[in-house]
C-alpha cells in the first residue's frame, strides 16, 4: 500500500522506513506493434493527448519479395490524413555520396528504411527513432524528426544513414500515426514500432 | 507505470583509459542508450563493440558535415561500428556519443545508430552513422573503443548506459 508523508508530501511504495519515493516516469510505453509479415501498414491509433511529446523506436523489414530493395520512401501520416498536407526533406549517405531531398505538398512525411531480404541480409533490419513534439497542440501545425538507417556490410550504395524532417500542415492533435511502406510493400514479419510517451 | 527508459550503470574515468566497458547487461529492456561525454588524444575515433567480439564483424554507414562540406563513407568488415569516421577525439573540450542499439537482446543482427558531436571553434563535425555487428547473439557487454587501440581517453570522460523498455 503505498503511503504519502505529510511531513514532506514524499510518497512510498511501503510503510517500510527509508524507502526512496517513487518517482512518476516521464518517458513511457504507450503501445507497440510487431508485424507477423502480411500487413500493408502499421498504425497507432487512439492516442491519449496527456503526453507533451511522442517517440516511436522501430525496427523494419519487408517481407520477402515485396516492395523495392530496401525501400526508404515510406510515409508517415497523422489522422489518417492522405491529402497533399505534408512537406517533408532528408538528407541522407549511401557510403558513397551526400543527398539532399526534399518535397511539398505531399501525401506523407520520409519516416525511415526497411531493408529486403536476399542472401546474407536475412538478419538485418532497419533501424530508427522519429520524434514528434507537441503533437496534442490544437495550435500549431505538426513537425516530425526522423533518424534512420541499416547496413549490410556491403561496399556498395544500397544502405543508408538518414536524417528526415516533415511537416504536417494541420493543427489538430495527433491522435493516429500510420506508417506505410512504400512501392506495395508489406511489412515483414519481426518489424516492430514502439510508441512511447514523453511528459 | 514501471520505468520505461531507466539508467542501468555509469561509469567516469579518474585517469587515462584506453576504452570503457559495461558488462553483465540484463537482457529485460527492448533496447539500450549509451550517452557518452569523451576526452581523448587524437587520432581517437570513438566507436563501440559488443561482448568482446573485436573480429571483423561490424560495419558502418556514415555521414558527416565539417563546416564546409559533407561527406559519407562507408567502412566493412571493420572490428568496431564507427561514430566519428570524420572527427577525433580532443583532450580539452567534451565531444558528445550516443549510441542506439536496437532489439540488443534479439536473435537478428544489431543495428546501431549513432550521433556524434564535437566543435573545437574552428574544427570539429557534426555525424550520424548507421552500424551492423553481424551476430545473432543477445548483446551483455558494451566497449566503448578506439579505431585506433593504443590511443587513450582522458579523466573526466563519461559514460552511462540506459535501458529503454517497450510494453
Amino acid at each position: 500500500m503505498a503511503v504519502i508523508s505529510i511531513k514532506n508530501k514524499l510518497k512510498s511504495g511501503s510503510l517500510l522506513a527509508g524507502n526512496a519515493y517513487y518517482v512518476p516516469p516521464s518517458f513511457e510505453s504507450i503501445a507497440t506493434i510487431t508485424a507477423t509479415g502480411s500487413e500493408s501498414t502499421i498504425s497507432f491509433t487512439s492516442i491519449p493527448s496527456t503526453y507533451k511529446h511522442l517517440q516511436i523506436r522501430f525496427i523494419s523489414k519487408e517481407s520477402p519479395s515485396s516492395g523495392t530493395a530496401n525501400s526508404y520512401s515510406g510515409m508517415i501520416r497523422l489522422n489518417a490524413d492522405s491529402g497533399s498536407n505534408y512537406a517533408t526533406h532528408r538528407l541522407y549517405g549511401d557510403g558513397s555520396s551526400v543527398i539532399a531531398e526534399g518535397a511539398s505538398s505531399a501525401v506523407g512525411n520520409y519516416w525511415g528504411y526497411m531493408t529486403t531480404y536476399g542472401t546474407g541480409i536475412a538478419n538485418i533490419f532497419a533501424a530508427g527513432v522519429i520524434d514528434i513534439h507537441d503533437y496534442s497542440s490544437s495550435t500549431k501545425n505538426k513537425t516530425i524528426r526522423s533518424f534512420c538507417g541499416a547496413d549490410a556490410n556491403a561496399a556498395n550504395t544500397n544502405w543508408k544513414v538518414i536524417l528526415s524532417s516533415g511537416l504536417w500542415m494541420n493543427t489538430a492533435a495527433v491522435t493516429s500515426i500510420t506508417f506505410n511502406p512504400a512501392n506495395s510493400a508489406t511489412m515483414g514479419a519481426g518489424s516492430t514500432f514502439s510508441l512511447y510517451g514523453i511528459k | 507505470m514501471p520505468a520505461t527508459y531507466e539508467p542501468i550503470a555509469t561509469q567516469t574515468l579518474g585517469g587515462t583509459a584506453t576504452s570503457i566497458t559495461f558488462t553483465s547487461i540484463p537482457s529485460t529492456y527492448t533496447d539500450l542508450v549509451v550517452i557518452w561525454t569523451a576526452l581523448g588524444n587524437s587520432p581517437y575515433q570513438p566507436g563501440i563493440r559488443f561482448n568482446s567480439d573485436s573480429g571483423t564483424n561490424y560495419s558502418t554507414i556514415e555521414l558527416w558535415g565539417d563546416g564546409a562540406s559533407a561527406y559519407s563513407a562507408n567502412e566493412t568488415n571493420a572490428t568496431y561500428i564507427n561514430a566519428a569516421r570524420g572527427a577525433v577525439l580532443s583532450t580539452t573540450t567534451p565531444s558528445l556519443v550516443e549510441f542506439n542499439i536496437f532489439s540488443y537482446a534479439g536473435s537478428s543482427f544489431k543495428t546501431v545508430l549513432s550521433k556524434y558531436a564535437g566543435d573545437y571553434n574552428g574544427s570539429g563535425v557534426v555525424e550520424r552513422t548507421s552500424g551492423s555487428w553481424r551476430n545473432t547473439s543477445a548483446i551483455t557487454s558494451i566497449s566503448l573503443v578506439s579505431a585506433n587501440g593504443s590511443q587513450n581517453l582522458n579523466a573526466g570522460t563519461t559514460a552511462t548506459l540506459y535501458g529503454i523498455k517497450n510494453f
